[in-house]
């Protein structure tokens, strides 16, 4: 029978809820960095993880 | 080797955190933050600043100097942990606000990359393209992935 196995579940640490966050998940508090972002993987794209030899 | 680090708060969808660095300076509240970036590729930003008591104004620029660098940036490595437990397909793309910001992300990876080398695919973005990440080499910006760690037995 299969199962599934996690691994380094213990590197994740607990994560306490604070509602008060939710109101900074509609709004981009870092525009310059995620503009930034755009252009990068419009003019890289992203790493190719098959030629990288993974 | 553990990840010294302070303890942080999400907000439901685990896409922003808060934590407070303690140093010289006081308590300073600091946000990290996972912004969408390509839906289809499923990159996100990630960047942190601190918010200001007052105003609530979330700054990227200031330089706290709170004495406690190493361990934001345990902490910012956590919260990575935490975000790709939700979303771990999810690609991270990183940049400091300046170059020397970027240095320090730079060396926030070479410190804990023993750890984190185990659980994510690291790419270093050079003039041309990205390859994997080089410890003590300069960059432009990082990606990670998380690696997958479910299998069948």
């Amino acid at each position: 029978m299969k199962k599934i196995v996690e691994l380094n579940k213990k590197k994740v640490p607990v994560v306490r809820i604070d509602k008060s966050l939710n109101k900074y998940d509609n709004v981009v508090l870092f525009p310059e960095k995620v503009e930034k972002a755009k252009k990068d993987f419009e003019k890289f794209g992203l790493p190719d993880l098959k030629k990288q030899g993974r | 080797m553990k990840l010294d680090r302070y303890e942080f708060k999400a907000g439901d969808k685990f896409l922003t955190y808060e934590f407070l660095s303690e140093g010289p300076k006081g308590k300073i509240p600091k946000v990290i933050q996972f912004s969408l970036v390509n839906q289809a590729s499923l990159l996100f930003n990630l960047a942190f600043g601190d918010k200001d008591r007052e105003t609530g104004e979330i700054d990227d620029m200031v330089i706290t100097d709170n004495g406690d660098s190493e361990k934001v940036l345990g902490t910012v490595v956590a919260a990575v942990y935490a975000f790709c437990d939700k979303f771990p397909e999810a690609w991270i793309y990183a940049t400091g606000s300046t170059e020397a910001r970027t240095r320090l992300y730079k060396m926030g990876i070479n410190k804990y990359f023993d750890i984190v080398q185990e659980d994510f695919e690291i790419f270093g973005l050079t003039q041309n393209e990205w390859e994997r990440f080089i410890k003590g080499k300069n960059y432009q910006a990082f990606i990670v992935q998380r690696k997958n760690l479910k299998f069948n037995v």
